[in-house]
């Protein structure tokens, strides 16, 4: 008896302290983690990286939480795409630079998405670690990927239905590397029509596979609207930085894929 | 006893559960949006004495074309207006190869907050003045 009130307890504990983590995300991630000087050096660093490439459009990604607290095989948490860019400032001021066009999910209804342009301080703001992941693309790739946002058109490949674990092979939701995958696929096949490129990912993308029982994962979407397997059939697959990775890497489509750190070492990927 | 120990699994699985839903939490959320991130990036004192900050209003894609690099045409008719046609004319290049290095600007450039965040804080600015006059 003693111990079944005990356990009882201890749910409720954990369950408080979940949905406290659920609630408190926005907040958590608004806080910086580092100084405003080193995340401001860290986002210049990586855009003078990018830039010293010849880079006119690359792939980024940043960490938000510890590696260990990471399922295995994923190291990294946001996505993006980065276009060298004018910018006009607020005084008028025209300089050059990358904007970064994200999908960000909604802070506050967890199970959609908006699309937000921001910049590589506003990027890397929250961010757990002062590491990057960075592709490259081929210049072909390069010069297509800037021509789709030229022509604004990758907010047609938006689904604001949002899943962290979201399933890259079908439209019934989407994450921010599931976006990027579109995006990159759509500047490729010059089209965004979802359901050819849908098609054409079943056919030649290799998504990462969510090492957590399908059991866990479950229980999980309870507690959030952020995440669900509703979309997913028996194996639950995703789209992470690493697989894009080595999808442009199998096809060469990528020029360099690097990790960028804060002390200045780049590692291939 | 059996209870004991249906009830002891039936935490393990709770517990793991919401730990694995702590660790699938992406952080794929905006931060662009902190207004308070402005005022701190302005009173760093770290930052190299060239580094400035600065609201972004509008960007453009510098298009390659062979090896010319123009504004992207498209974008600036949608982005509207005067400032974008500005900005087509200022990004005009002459010349800038395929994999040659780009210029970056020193200014730290950030987004600016959320418009709901903007129209907050004027509104407590106001109320603020408003309540020192009395």
């Amino acid at each position: 008896m003693r111990a079944y009130i005990t356990s009882i307890g201890l749910v409720i504990v954990l369950l408080m302290s979940g949905i406290h983590d659920v609630y408190a995300g926005s907040q958590q991630h608004g806080k910086p983690t580092f100084t405003p000087e080193a995340i401001a050096t860290f986002s210049k660093d990586v855009e003078k990286y990018a830039a010293s490439e010849g880079a006119r459009a690359f792939i980024i990604a940043r960490r938000g939480r510890p590696i260990e607290d990471m399922p295995k095989g994923i190291r990294f948490t946001h996505t993006a795409v980065a276009i060298y860019s004018t910018i006009q400032l607020s005084d008028g001021n025209m300089v050059k630079g990358y904007a970064i066009h994200n999908l960000y999910q909604d802070a506050e209804e967890q199970g959609r998405s908006h699309l937000i342009t921001d910049y590589p301080v506003d990027f890397f703001w929250g961010a757990y670690a002062l590491e990057a992941g960075i592709i490259i693309p081929s210049v072909e790739v390069q010069q297509a990927l800037v021509n789709l946002y030229r022509d604004d058109k990758a907010k047609l490949l938006h689904n604001a239905r949002y899943s962290v674990v979201a399933n890259p092979f079908n439209s019934e939701r989407q994450n921010c590397t599931e976006y990027t995958l579109d995006v990159l696929n759509a500047a490729i096949y010059s089209t965004t029509d979802i359901a050819q490129l849908k098609v054409n990912a079943k056919a030649h993308f290799s998504p990462q596979k969510v090492n957590m029982s399908r059991a866990k994962l479950g229980l999980a979407s309870m507690f959030s609207d952020g995440v669900t397997l509703s979309d997913h059939g028996r194996k639950v697959e995703t789209t992470t930085f690493g697989s894009l990775a080595r999808y442009m890497q199998k096809y060469d489509l990528s020029n360099k894929a690097v990790t960028f750190t804060r002390t200045g070492q780049i590692e291939n990927i | 006893m059996k209870n004991t120990r249906s009830t002891l699994m039936l935490t393990a699985l709770l517990s793991s559960a919401l730990l694995t839903h702590s660790a699938m939490a992406d952080d794929s959320f905006d931060h662009s949006g902190k207004a308070s991130k402005h005022s701190a990036l302005a009173a760093s004192e770290g930052l190299a004495t060239t580094a400035s900050v600065a609201s972004a209003v509008v960007a453009v894609p510098v298009v390659l074309t062979g090896s010319v690099v123009v504004a992207g045409s498209a974008v600036v008719e949608s982005t509207v207006n005067e400032s974008a046609r500005n900005l087509h004319r200022a990004s005009h290049q002459s010349s800038a190869a395929h994999n040659q290095p780009l210029v970056i600007t020193e200014t730290i450039i950030t987004a600016d907050p959320a418009p709901n965040q903007v129209v907050t804080t004027k509104t407590k600015v106001i109320t603020t003045t408003t309540n020192t006059k009395r």
